[in-house]
């Protein structure tokens, strides 16, 4: 009877909260969000929520709670959110970090990719696992793993992206050769079936996110890697589909010499100016040339990392992403932690990445929080951002001028 | 006698809750003598290459100096005490809920790469380095800052 008090009363909290979350959007929320172990199946309390916006501008939200993936929809920029499909019937244990998220994208026909990375048994195994849905996210096709060697070790931190031609690429880390390494596999028929994987580059490190974007016959991957004996700077490939032995290149020179996990992956992000299409990344390092979290641009002929420019040099500063807005400008968003409080900051270039405004905070919290992300929608530039406290919000960037 | 030994290797494996003030008292129970601290956490593959070093290293010099941290979440509790177990170590364990928070305890300098190592030499000084060490340089910079004490 207590016990059925007790969780009609956290259910009424949570509502109210839920309530509170939903209706005040970008002000602080003071209440803090509730949200029981075996409770309900919701943004707020699952992890790592990761957006997407579809031709019509609906928000479709990826997150991972319990063991299983759930996808949410929004229409009203995150003011309220659809019931959470189940994304995997089958209950498996699924890798949900900052760092190492599941995965989505959309199809040219309507398709909805979604790939996550299954934790196997071992220290940091691990499959990249694949499903879709042909009917708007209504049902998910039976889930399939992606790596093809059959083994049972690292496959990892996947990243998903579609090429122009609409082929659908997965890329993670691999440790199938024992060094870790990053693999590809795509897709030539909408995610039907995969193409053999194939290796993109020996030796990169284990535990950073990758970042991929479009590129011109195929798709770009900018990632950390390890150069010379242990120097973790960031590489840089496109691989296209009957591409089996890409070339890549060292876009980052920081001479990061280090045998650390530095948890710390980089983000692209893709503009078109004319017939050239500019790739856009920005990463953090420690390294002896500089330290924190910078901004370039790829040059397109020699795939280095050019014009470069520092973001911020303060020690907490952290995982940066970054977008191409529809107006050109670039946004580029952080953490950072003043001792008792994180801030997520902005920083935005209306020249191509030359120069950047002065930084603007955009939103804050007391307890843990998840990576910030940025998405394009209708709304304008919208920073998602999950908090252990206020829960998942979806927050329209406010510019310096 | 018999039971008391059974007992202290079973005690040897084990969290100590970390909490605001923990640092400050370790490092004052320390102080007179050279010590290690080194930081790590269950989903940093080069710590657990350390940490087996560490247990290595305590096996054949047990009074040696070494204090470690995790700097993993409550969530992982269970995954920390079986790492220390394998190993036979004995660990911190934060107890706040803000991770952030405990990487600026330890040094608001630091980016939270990991492993992350801080040799205490017997004034208090401490000199950060990241990345794994080796046998070598951990017992060599014991023997050099112990000379350089005495």
């Amino acid at each position: 009877m207590n016990s059925r008090i007790d969780s009609i009363v956290i259910w009424m909290i949570k509502l109210v909260v839920v309530v509170a979350l939903t209706t005040t959007a970008s002000s602080p929320v003071e209440s803090q969000l509730i949200c029981a172990e075996d409770g309900e199946v919701n943004v707020h309390c699952g992890r790592t929520p990761t957006p997407i916006v579809d031709p019509r501008g609906q928000l479709l939200i990826v997150f991972v709670q319990g063991e299983h993936v759930y996808l949410t929809t929004s229409n009203d920029f995150g003011h309220s959110f659809s019931s959470p499909v189940q994304v995997n019937s089958q209950l498996e244990k699924i890798y949900a970090n900052g760092e190492n998220r599941p995965k989505i994208a959309l199809g040219t026909n309507g398709e909805i990719f979604i790939s996550w990375s299954k934790v196997t048994k071992g220290r940091f195994n691990g499959d990249i696992r694949f499903t879709r849905s042909l009917d708007a996210g209504v049902t998910f096709e039976p889930v399939r793993t992606v790596n093809d060697d059959g083994l049972l070790t690292t496959h990892r931190f996947e990243v998903m992206q579609i090429a122009d031609n609409g082929n659908l690429f997965l890329a993670w880390i691999d440790k199938r050769d024992k060094d870790a390494a990053i693999y590809a596999a795509v897709s030539l028929d909408n995610g039907l079936s995969f193409e053999p994987n194939f290796r993109v580059a020996a030796r990169s490190c284990q535990c950073c996110r990758l970042a991929a974007a479009p590129a011109e016959d195929g798709v770009a991957l900018f990632w950390r890697h390890i150069f010379d004996q242990n120097t973790r700077d960031h590489a840089f490939s496109i691989v296209g589909e009957s591409d089996n032995k890409p070339e890549f290149s060292q876009a980052t020179v920081d001479d990061w010499k280090i045998d650390a996990c530095p948890h710390h992956g980089p983000a692209m992000a893709v503009a078109d100016s004319g017939d050239d299409r500019v790739h856009h990344v920005t990463w953090f390092t420690a390294g002896a040339k500089r330290q924190g979290i910078f901004y370039g641009y790829i040059d397109a002929a020699t795939r280095n990392a050019t014009g470069i420019r520092e973001i911020s040099t303060a020690p907490s500063a952290s995982h940066p992403h970054i977008l191409v807005d529809v107006d050109t400008s670039i946004w580029i968003v952080w953490k950072e932690f003043d001792g008792t409080t994180t801030h997520v900051y902005s920083s935005t270039s209306r020249n191509s990445g030359k120069d950047w405004e002065v930084r603007k905070l955009q939103a804050s919290t007391g307890n843990n929080s998840d990576h910030p992300l940025l998405i394009n929608s209708k709304e304008g530039v919208l920073l998602s951002w999950l908090t252990e406290d206020e829960g998942y919000r979806l927050i329209p960037l406010r510019s310096v001028k | 006698m018999l039971l008391g030994i059974i007992f202290s290797i079973h005690a040897a494996a084990q969290t100590h809750p970390f909490t605001e003030d923990s640092l400050k008292n370790i490092e004052k129970r320390n102080q007179g003598s050279p010590w290690l601290l080194i930081v790590w956490a269950t989903d940093c593959p080069p710590c657990f290459l350390e940490l087996e070093l560490i247990a290595e290293i305590k096996r054949e010099s047990p009074d040696l100096p070494i204090e470690l941290i995790s700097m993993d979440s409550k969530a992982n509790e269970k995954q920390v005490q079986r790492i220390l177990d394998r190993n036979n170590l004995d660990s911190w364990f934060y107890t706040g809920s803000n991770v952030s928070r405990l990487q600026f305890i330890i040094d608001p300098e630091w980016r939270g790469e990991l492993p992350r190592n801080y040799f205490y030499q017997a004034d208090g000084e401490r000199h950060p380095q990241s990345g794994a060490l080796t046998k070598d340089a951990i017992t060599h910079w014991f023997k050099q800052a112990e000379e350089s004490t005495n």
